[in-house]
């Protein structure tokens, strides 16, 4: 798992690579801090090269978006593809999420 | 035998021995070839200087016969006026000098017409010393045409005869001086001569021996030999005819080089024999004088000096060999008592006291290093037996939570042995020692209350959501109508206080046991697989709602179906499938559903272990990815 962290202005874009798995999702809490610190601004998380997220990922995701509600900003959730699609609605997180292609 | 020759020890005394061989052995080299060059100019000096004396000796006794021809020739000339009285003078010459063997005085044709067209009066010793007197000089014996009269009368000098036999004095080799008598206008009138002996020159220039084998000779002017030590040699005449004789070309090319009137030295085989030739001119006479040495034998000396050194350096060699030996050993010996120390502190004994080492050097180091690991040993192992004994209490502690954690999940099959319409089946694997997976069921009235459960995560941080989760469905269950009301109370209760974002997926239902109608509410969750008695599974509709614990307040939806006899509830967590091999490949919900097809017709408890080892076999050796529940149910009724 990889998260490259870009900011432009007010957008703050987060490109996870790989496999978000229990193990990873410790490692992804620690990297996404920028994000989180910024979340009153627009955070955009490229899941273009995501392979897989287990339900320790989505907590983390969950994490981001209470941060983001919580300091008024905006979260995105950009090109995730079938498989990851299948688990954000079959876990009602596709509801949950501002998911765009 | 080995051990000790693998020592350090012994390759140390080992190399630097070797390494001293070869030193040695190429300073002995270089010390031998200069030794060799020096014995050898050595002997060539000293070889020379005798001969030189031998030939200043040779030459003053030839001189004196020339001197003592000289006075007689004063003699002669003063009793020219009475020629019988030349026999006289010329045994008076004779019988002077031991050396001289015979003369004469020879005289021109008719010089003395009265005496004759010869006059030649001739004295000789034989071998006993008695004196013969003779007129010599006749038709037969013409002197007048002699060399030894025609040579010096020519050259109106003095001349030295070659070598020759006297057949009638004793058979030994002579040489004879012939001196020209002149008269007032140099011309010769007559000839006196003196034979001499060469055995006396024979024994003179014997004795020239400077090395053991070595001889000396002198040639003529033309090669014949003067003298030799061997009197056969000297039957021989000349080199070059003895050369001719023995067929040996190298004593041809020495003769040649001999009588080049030249001092020298040569080196060349002779008869097989490695040999140093010193040679030097009489120039007076036009003789060689020549001095053959044996190579061997003047080299004989430095060998026995070169034998002695390698005898030395061999002892010098033994007495390092033991002194290296001895100080290694004394160097190393802690390396030894190190190395006992080391098997000591090996077998757990941390406590062993090290060797002492009094030195400054890197033994010191070593020890003081052996030391240092010693105690970082003592230290590591103190805390490792530290860290493992809390580590075997958290495991224990965690095998302890496991049985508590399992207490939580029904484990009676069937449950409810009144009911025997009602088929029931669950199976929990954690990924863990504990994980956050639960299903629960429980009958009230008519009705089956069920759940089955996923906490996000795994682990001891997902087990204590579990257990708080599935407790407290009980309780609500227990006092609600439909999975909704009982999901958003759950929901409620969970997400009031959930700082760390935890949630659960839930499926929820409750089964009338009489009609088969099913109420279910799904929070998150995977769909179950509804299978029917005559085959074709497939996933429930359910609306996903959103997990348990995410948004207070949420408001869960019921979902209804009517279960057809026979037919099916399948529930499992994503432990089914998603569970992964060793390539990160998921087992995926075609193979699950495939899985479930081919298992017609078989009891719940049958289906629920036919897919647990479908995910064994899928993971193979794949570490187990996340927790694994999966839980049956089937109503038949009558």
């Amino acid at each position: 798992m990889t998260l490259t962290i870009k900011n432009e202005g007010n957008v703050w874009t987060g490109i996870v690579a790989g496999r978000l798995d229990t193990v990873n999702a410790v490692v992804f809490e620690k990297e996404m801090k920028p994000l989180v610190e910024n979340a009153d601004k627009e955070i955009v998380l490229d899941c273009k090269e995501l392979e897989y997220i287990s339900s320790s990922g989505l907590r983390q995701l969950l994490t981001l978006r209470k941060a983001v509600d919580a300091k008024g900003g905006k979260m995105v959730i950009l090109h995730i593809n079938d498989e990851l699609r299948n688990i954000f609605t079959i876990t009602g997180f596709f509801a949950l999420f501002d998911i765009r292609n | 035998m080995r051990k000790i020759f693998l020592s350090l020890a012994s390759k140390l005394s080992f190399y630097i021995l070797t390494l001293t061989i070869v030193i040695f052995g190429c300073i002995a080299l270089v010390f031998h070839t200069y030794s060799t060059q020096r014995e050898e100019q050595q002997a060539v000096r000293y070889t020379t200087l005798l001969m030189e004396n031998m030939l200043q000796k040779i030459d003053r006794e030839l001189a004196r016969v020339e001197n003592l021809v000289a006075l007689t020739e004063g003699a002669v000339v003063r009793r020219l006026a009475e020629p019988d009285s030349m026999m006289a003078v010329v045994r008076r010459m004779v019988c002077q000098d031991s050396t001289v063997m015979g003369g004469c005085v020879a005289f021109e044709p008719g010089y003395f017409p009265w005496k004759g067209h010869y006059f030649m009066e001739y004295v000789s010793l034989d071998s006993t010393g008695t004196v013969h007197e003779q007129h010599l000089g006749s038709e037969t014996y013409d002197y007048h045409k002699m060399s030894w009269y025609t040579l010096p009368r020519y050259k109106k000098q003095g001349v030295w005869s070659e070598p020759y036999f006297d057949e009638g004095g004793g058979n030994v080799l002579m040489i004879t001086y012939s001196l020209p008598l002149l008269d007032e206008e140099g011309k010769a009138f007559a000839v006196l001569t003196a034979d001499v002996s060469l055995d006396e020159l024979t024994a003179e220039v014997n004795q020239l021996r400077p090395y053991r084998d070595s001889y000396s000779f002198i040639l003529s002017r033309t090669g014949n030999y003067l003298t030799h030590p061997d009197k056969r040699v000297l039957l021989h005449k000349s080199i070059f005819d003895r050369a001719a004789d023995l067929g040996s070309e190298e004593l041809a090319v020495i003769g040649h080089e001999l009588l080049k009137d030249e001092q020298g030295t040569m080196r060349i085989e002779l008869q097989g024999c490695d040999v140093l030739i010193c040679y030097a001119p009489m120039l007076r006479y036009g003789w060689t004088g020549a001095c053959v040495c044996p190579y061997e034998t003047i080299m004989s000396e430095l060998g026995f000096t070169a034998l002695s050194i390698v005898l030395i350096l061999l002892s010098g060699l033994v007495l390092l060999l033991v002194c290296i030996r001895y100080l290694v050993v004394m160097g190393t010996r802690p390396l030894a008592d190190l190395t006992q120390a080391a098997y000591h502190i090996a077998k757990g004994n941390f406590t062993t006291v090290l060797p002492e080492v009094d030195t400054k050097d890197e033994m010191k180091q070593l020890h003081d290093a052996f030391a240092f690991m010693q105690t970082s040993l003592q230290n590591y192992i103190s805390e490792l037996t530290e860290t493992t004994r809390s580590k075997e209490r958290i495991e224990s502690e965690l095998h302890i939570a496991r049985n508590i954690q399992m207490s939580l999940i029904p484990k009676i099959f069937s449950p409810f042995p009144d009911r025997e319409d009602l088929e029931l089946y669950g199976f929990l694997q954690p990924a863990k020692e504990v994980g956050g997976d639960f299903y629960d069921f429980f009958i009230r009235g008519q009705q089956l209350f069920f759940a089955i459960g996923d906490v996000s995560g795994k682990g001891i941080p997902a087990s204590l959501v579990m257990a708080i989760t599935r407790t407290l469905f009980r309780i609500m269950a227990n006092n609600c109508e439909s999975p909704a009301q009982v999901a958003t109370l759950l929901n409620h209760a969970i997400s009031e206080r959930n700082d760390e974002n935890m949630f659960i997926t839930m499926y929820m239902g409750v089964l009338d046991l009489e009609t088969g109608r099913l109420v279910y509410c799904n929070a998150g969750h995977n769909p179950p697989l509804l299978i029917p008695q005559a085959g074709g599974c497939r996933f429930q509709s359910v609306k996903p709602n959103l997990p348990i614990g995410i948004l207070d307040g949420f408001p869960f939806q019921d979902q209804t179906e009517d279960l057809s006899d026979g037919t099916a509830l399948f529930m499992y967590t994503d432990g089914l499938t998603e569970a992964e091999n060793v390539g990160h490949e998921q087992l995926g919900e075609g193979q699950v559903m495939a899985r479930v097809d081919a298992a017609q017709g078989v009891s719940v408890k049958e289906l629920v272990e036919c897919l647990t080892q479908c995910v064994t076999d899928f993971a193979g050796e794949a570490e187990q990815s996340d927790d694994l529940t999966l839980f049956c149910l089937r109503l038949n009724k009558k």
